[in-house]
């Protein structure tokens, strides 16, 4: 399982990408495998108010239906609308053109609470 | 094989090389996908897959009242069956709903009904209690078996160049016997895609050698292998029923709109009585397909249908359809509305507008009846 080094991930397999205020958000290469074909997405909508580990959308794919949930609190400022029409490209590139919504971080101590890529592994078993 | 232990087919190496994600279907470790599920759908209705159904279980009946005794605990009528032919019919209960469905092959001295993974058990038992009744042998036969499924439209064209022989002639619902490198195989234009296809069965001794060959030979003609989440995802696009799913022992096959494989006037059989009476006035309830453009979540099992606001049944099966790129579901409705068009599924806490659909909801296959 792809794994980048440069990211922090969540325990329920999301990965954050930090810089600056900014967090973006998506799903890792191994929730992507889990989850089979993506079929549909519903993430959070610009504006709308997140809070870190909670849910804020979902992700249907051809076996089952997960939630998603997001890595940091904050506001959407942004969400991936190539992923309505082109939901699959989570699983072709859940780390680049698969990312599905940016926050403006409230909260920047909350960032410790992410897992390291190392810690991640463990977590998945790898 | 012993009961609750998870049992492998020949094929679970060959799976494993070829990067399958395997998931617990039926008490069998099984292949889910390869390359993806949706790729692997679209990929059978162009060209040609092969799905390894070594699941499925086969029960031999013999007996000089094999046929006496089918015809009594089956809705299908085995007797209109010669060698050569398969009959699709359901294992009825007393009360005319579905033990199982399954396929009749008709030998030159037995029957093999070709029966659900997930049943397999549960038919033998069964089928060896009544059967006593006709002192007919019932023998299970599932493990030493293999079954393979060539699906697509270019299964005859393969078929062909593989067994160096022609295939014209085996029609669908028909089956050959022959030897293969010395060895007997089974094979029969049938499946469960609703495109032309064979399944092959054989000696499981020889189910590597013969994936090998198959493999070999498939290359040529674009073969690749499908999982069970395609199959699933295939049968429902063509709206045949899924044990567990559509069909179960609360429902009857009248129910699930499989009449035509009801032979009414058979003399005596399981549930005859009611049967007769649904058939005559209809059933309760009806099974029907639905079909939206709105993809907004899939319908899946157990989500509510609606009509005109009111909850008149409930989804037994739902996907996403790769090829009509919609989504579908076949579902159960009140017998009344049955006739209407626009409904809507309750999809997580949303109502999305479906309008029925005829079944099957892919038309023009590659499958010639």
């Amino acid at each position: 399982m792809h794994i980048p080094e440069d990211l922090k991930y969540t325990k329920e397999h999301e990965w954050v990408k930090i810089e600056g205020e900014v967090a973006t958000v998506g799903i890792t290469d191994f929730a992507q495998s889990e989850l089979s074909d993506i079929v549909y997405i519903e993430p959070p909508t610009v504006g709308q108010e997140v809070i870190q580990f909670e849910p804020c959308g979902t992700i249907e794919a051809v076996k089952t239906v997960a939630d998603l949930y997001s890595p940091l609190s904050g506001e959407v400022i942004e969400v991936n609308e190539e992923l309505e029409s082109e939901p699959g490209l989570i699983n072709n590139d859940p780390y680049g053109l698969g990312w599905i919504f940016k926050i403006r971080i409230k909260d920047p101590e909350e960032i410790k609470n992410l897992l390291s890529p190392d810690d991640y592994k463990k977590h998945i078993g790898e | 094989m012993e009961k609750g232990k998870l049992m492998k087919t020949p094929f679970y190496e060959t799976h494993k090389e070829l990067n399958a994600k395997m998931v617990e279907f039926a008490g069998f470790e099984m292949p889910l996908q390869y390359e993806g599920v949706l790729k692997e759908v679209l990929h059978t209705r162009r060209s040609l897959s092969i799905f390894d159904v070594s699941h499925m279980g086969e029960i031999e009946i013999r007996g000089d009242k094999a046929e006496e005794f089918l015809s009594f605990i089956t809705s299908n009528d085995p007797a209109k069956l010669t060698y050569g032919k398969v009959q699709y019919t359901v294992l009825l209960t007393d009360k005319g709903t579905c033990v199982d469905d399954l396929l009749v092959y008709k030998m030159k001295d037995s029957f093999l009904c070709v029966v659900n993974a997930v049943n397999r058990f549960k038919d033998f038992e069964y089928m060896k209690k009544i059967g006593e009744d006709f002192k007919v042998e019932v023998l299970d036969k599932s493990d030493d078996i293999f079954q393979i499924a060539v699906q697509g439209p270019r299964s005859q064209p393969f078929m062909e160049e593989f067994f160096d022989m022609s295939f014209s002639h085996v029609k669908f619902y028909n089956f050959i016997e022959l030897d293969f490198y010395d060895e007997k195989l089974l094979i029969s234009r049938t499946g469960y895609t609703g495109e032309d296809g064979f399944e092959i069965y054989g000696d499981k001794d020889f189910a590597i050698d013969l994936m090998d060959k198959i493999l070999k030979k498939g290359a040529k003609f674009n073969m690749k292998p499908a999982g069970l989440g395609a199959r699933d995802i295939l049968r429902l696009e063509m709206g045949y029923p899924l044990y567990g799913n559509e069909l179960t022992e609360e429902i009857t096959p009248c129910e699930a709109g499989l009449e035509r494989f009801v032979k009414i006037y058979k003399e005596k059989f399981l549930g005859k009585e009611i049967l007769k009476k649904q058939i005559e006035g209809g059933a309760k309830r009806r099974l029907i397909g639905l079909i939206s453009d709105e993809i907004k979540g899939v319908p899946r099992k157990g989500h509510k249908v609606f009509c005109e606001g009111e909850n008149i049944g409930e989804v037994t099966s739902g996907a996403y359809s790769p090829f009509l790129e919609k989504n579908i579901a076949l579902c159960y409705v009140r017998a009344e509305f049955a006739s209407a068009n626009e409904f809507e599924v309750e999809i997580r806490n949303k109502k999305i507008k479906f309008k029925k659909e005829s079944l099957p909801f892919v038309k023009n296959t590659s499958l010639k009846r």
